[in-house]
């Protein structure tokens, strides 16, 4: 009787075992990446954390609601700008536009014989459609190019595009380069801020195709205009964390990711030899936002304490693992090329030196406490240090600082916050400190606006802008309108003396420059283009199999 | 049977005003929490602009901050059955965003529950029935072992092994990319197979708890003077154990079934992130991130629907299974 229960136990085990097995061996595993599926067609596979919020619609239009990063390979803007290479390619239009001589006209030639994945041909007619329906739905015109003193006119007259302006704005081609050109038949009788365009239509040089829980599956264009690709189907797998999607890097089951990548696996995947990195600049600054309107902050000695207590170097190599670009003391990144001022990078006065920021506040006339605190009238240099929750790159960096912070004699209270509340703390000024990125568009105008002083507010009303530090300066003001009206060789000069400024003023402690951490394979596919993003529409299009 | 009219008024009245209850917290506490996701929006994609952020909010219909306003605009919504569009997924309805996430749910959680409790329970009942036994001994340590162990770890020592290691499951994700040009079967198949590490380890991670729940409950029947006298009545041994000692010891476990079943419907965060699992867990997980206070407010409602009914469902069915209820 005993021997059959044991018998039964063992047989029901084992019986177990084997189900599980056979489920695992005996179905197609999709986990090992091929170039080819069943049915011999060449896919890429792309990796992105891309949550179900981020599928609810194809509409390039809107904020929400969809994965930004899919439109680049569907649609097309008149120009691209490339942050590898900061500047600005033709698209859909035949090359770079051209001025007036009064610089308030900005003419472009479209590219002829241009079809949209539907076969009905693409005409000046959509570039109207789409820039009219900014004009139209404020909600859609994201950096108010149809503000008062911007655009007041775009007319079309054959292929070719004119855009009248109010007032001088030779940033215009920048901004040109974040509007992707819908079709209009497809919009058509469509509010476009409300439109789902669950089937987009687009000129890129992928067509879409399906989407399902795991994936977001493009076709290649075979009627591109400029570069008809090689592979047959870009498959954007969807993941909903950085881990597994590394995994998937690591395995080979996908061949790229567009920036998603878990830090610390990074020295792991470089290990193999079939794993490159693709590192660039771009347009996001990650600082210690200051707030120089509160006790202590208002003093610049205290920032400027603040910001050689940095470690930037550190930063990089331990916590973003080499994938971020140094940051510019003077704010402006790299991406922005002869507009930065290159020197402020290595300039010594603004490296990681604690002996020094010490000597900073003793000069300025802090003494230290018996807590080892610097004081000045009694008054204690503490602080609270606002960051993000659920964010551990960002929280092993808020604790590096705050460890230097401390090595100086400033404290620091660390509060950790959501990303919404972290950012309606900076509006309002309701802050000491605070961890953040600060994000613009690529234009190197709006990247130093961000310390006009027309873009804060006092401390308890929201910013109108990006000026959550309530910076203020005359000079920085004057030199930025200058610029904004003028010629390249001025504004050159005028950008440097505010990047100059920011330096010596330290209204913010910037950390590093996010642009493009690409980590991507070269055992399956070749002949990625590396002068721009190996993952833009671009790259993919030339991408070979091996 | 002791089930009477009196009884179930007073559970379903006591069901109905908690579910008011409900519904006014989900109001009230998403909005506790602070910012204002029209702002973030036009932060992060428009240099702040608070036009931008004006018009979103606009399109949002938060642009009546008056809280009393938006509480008796929310009732109304509701009992018309409309929960609002939620703003990450705008335009997307509530409804739907949770109604596409619940399947997933419900294939997985739900299975690894009533799995994980069926197979508790079997093993329980084994090792009370036979306590000091080497399967009892076994099932102890065993046992406490996974209830000392993290979910998250079993998850990814599960994904390591079975799946980068093994190459026999996939690494994440509730169906392949393809998906779309599979046959009936083919689908189905594939479901199952990349359902299965989720499932298993879920009923690993939970399996302890119902074991030894059971277990020391059933040991405690088991050595009540009714059982002895069944024993000398010379009942069989199956009808001692199940009818007359498990049907016993069960209430503790049954009422932790029901709990459990009416938190299914929340999801399992944990496993959805290890496994990149699409389900009603990370919907929420993102939504309380986002301040998404539509999307908030209906999987909250979803989960406080769910444990209601199931509580009620409890409070309907232990005087059934145990007649002493009702009559206290």
């Amino acid at each position: 009787m005993i021997k059959n229960k044991q018998t039964r136990w063992l047989l029901s085990f084992s019986f177990t075992i084997m189900i599980i097995l056979m489920i695992g061996c005996t179905t197609n595993n999709p986990a090992i990446s091929s170039n080819n599926d069943s049915d011999g067609k060449i896919q890429f596979h792309l990796g992105e954390t891309i949550n179900p919020e981020q599928v609810s619609n194809f509409n390039p239009f809107l904020v929400n609601g969809n994965w930004q990063g899919l439109f680049e390979y569907i649609y097309e803007p008149l120009f691209y700008f490339n942050p590898v290479q900061g500047e600005l390619m033709p698209v859909l239009a035949e090359e770079l536009g051209t001025w007036s001589e009064d610089q308030k006209t900005y003419t472009v030639e479209l590219l002829d014989d241009v079809v949209w994945h539907d076969g009905q041909e693409f005409s000046a007619e959509d570039v109207l459609y789409t820039f009219h329906a900014l004009k139209e739905h404020k909600v859609l015109d994201q950096y108010q190019i149809w503000s008062d003193k911007r655009l007041n006119e775009v007319t079309a007259d054959g292929n070719t595009i004119t855009f009248k302006l109010n007032e001088k704005f030779p940033s215009l081609p920048f901004y040109l380069s974040t509007v992707e050109i819908v079709s209009k038949h497809s919009f058509d009788g469509e509010d476009p801020s409300t439109h789902l365009n669950k089937e987009p239509i687009g000129t890129g040089p992928f067509k879409y195709k399906s989407v399902n829980e795991s994936a977001i599956i493009l076709e290649k264009n075979a009627d591109h205009h400029s570069h008809v690709p090689t592979i047959d189907e870009l498959v954007v797998n969807r993941f909903n964390n950085a881990s597994t999607l590394t995994l998937s890097l690591e395995e080979g089951s996908i061949d790229a990711s567009t920036g998603t990548i878990a830090m610390p696996s990074i020295p792991k995947l470089l290990e193999n030899s079939a794993a490159k990195m693709q590192v660039y600049p771009g347009l996001n600054v990650f600082s210690v936002i200051m707030n120089n309107e509160r006790p202590g902050l208002d003093d610049e000695a205290v920032r400027r304490a603040i910001q050689l207590a940095i470690d930037r170097t550190t930063l990089i190599e331990k916590a973003e693992m080499n994938s971020v670009f140094p940051a510019n003391p003077g704010f402006l990144p790299k991406v922005f090329n002869e507009m930065v001022d290159d020197a402020l990078f290595e300039n010594d006065a603004y490296q990681f030196n604690i002996e020094q920021a010490i000597q900073v506040l003793e000069e300025a006339g802090y003494t230290k406490n018996t807590n080892g605190i610097f004081e000045k009238d009694g008054k204690e240099l503490a602080f609270t240090y606002n960051m993000a929750s659920n964010a551990p790159a960002q929280n092993k960096e808020g604790t590096m600082i705050t460890q230097w912070l401390q090595e100086v004699g400033i404290k620091t209270t660390v509060k950790l916050v959501t990303w919404p509340e972290l950012t309606k703390l900076a509006m309002s000024g309701n802050y000491d400190l605070l961890q953040n990125g600060i994000e613009f568009p690529p234009d190197p105008q709006a990247a130093l606006e961000v310390f006009h002083s027309k873009m804060t507010a006092p401390e308890g009303e929201n910013t109108p802008g990006l000026n959550y530090m309530r910076f203020s300066d005359d000079d920085v003001d004057q030199w930025l309108d200058e610029a904004s009206v003028a010629d390249e060789t001025t504004r050159q000069d005028l950008y440097k003396k505010v990047q100059n400024r920011i330096a010596e003023q330290a209204p913010v402690a910037v950390m590093y420059n996010v642009g493009g951490h690409i980590p991507y394979r070269v055992d399956n596919f070749t002949n990625y283009n590396e002068d721009v993003p190996v993952y833009s529409a671009i790259s993919l299009s030339q991408v070979e199999p091996k | 049977m002791g089930l009477n009219a009196g009884y179930i008024l007073k559970r379903v009245g006591f069901a109905l005003v908690t579910l008011y209850v409900a519904i006014t917290v989900n109001f009230l506490l998403p909005r506790l929490m602070g910012g204002d996701i029209a702002d973030t929006i036009a932060s992060e994609m428009a240099l702040g602009s608070p036009e931008v952020a004006a018009a979103l909010r606009e399109q949002f219909g938060l642009d009546n901050t008056n809280l009393f306003y938006q509480y008796k605009q929310y009732l109304v919504q509701l009992f018309q059955g409309n929960m609002g569009v939620s703003y990450v997924n705008y335009p997307a309805p509530v409804t739907e965003v949770m109604l596409s996430a619940l399947p997933w749910t419900l294939g997985t959680v739900l299975i690894a529950t009533i799995l994980s409790y069926g197979i508790g329970w079997m093993i329980g009942i084994k090792g009370a029935w036979k306590s000091g036994s080497l399967f009892d001994n076994i099932s102890l340590f065993v046992s406490f072992f996974l209830n000392s162990v993290p979910y998250f770890w079993i998850g990814i020592i599960m994904i390591m092994i079975f799946s980068f290691h093994l190459d026999l499951f996939p690494l994440g994700k509730a169906i392949p990319h393809d998906f779309d040009s599979l046959s009936f079967m083919g689908k189905i198949t594939t479901i199952i197979h990349h359902a299965a590490l989720p499932v298993i380890s879920m009923i690993i991670a939970s399996l302890a708890g119902h074991i030894l729940v059971l277990r020391n409950n059933l040991i405690r029947v088991l050595s009540e003077d009714y059982m002895l006298l069944a024993k000398a009545k010379g009942l069989s041994n199956r009808r001692r154990k199940y009818t007359y000692g498990a049907r016993n010891a069960l209430l503790p476990s049954f009422t932790g079934l029901m709990i459990t079943l009416g938190h299914v419907i929340g999801g399992a965060l944990t496993m959805e992130i290890v496994f990149s699992y699409p389900g009603v867990g990370l919907v929420t997980f993102n939504a309380i991130l986002n301040h998404d206070f539509p999307l908030i407010q209906g999987a909250f409602l979803f989960i406080a629907i769910s444990v209601i009914i199931a509580n009620l469902i409890a409070d309907l069915m232990y005087p059934i299974i145990d007649p002493r209820v009702a009559l206290q």
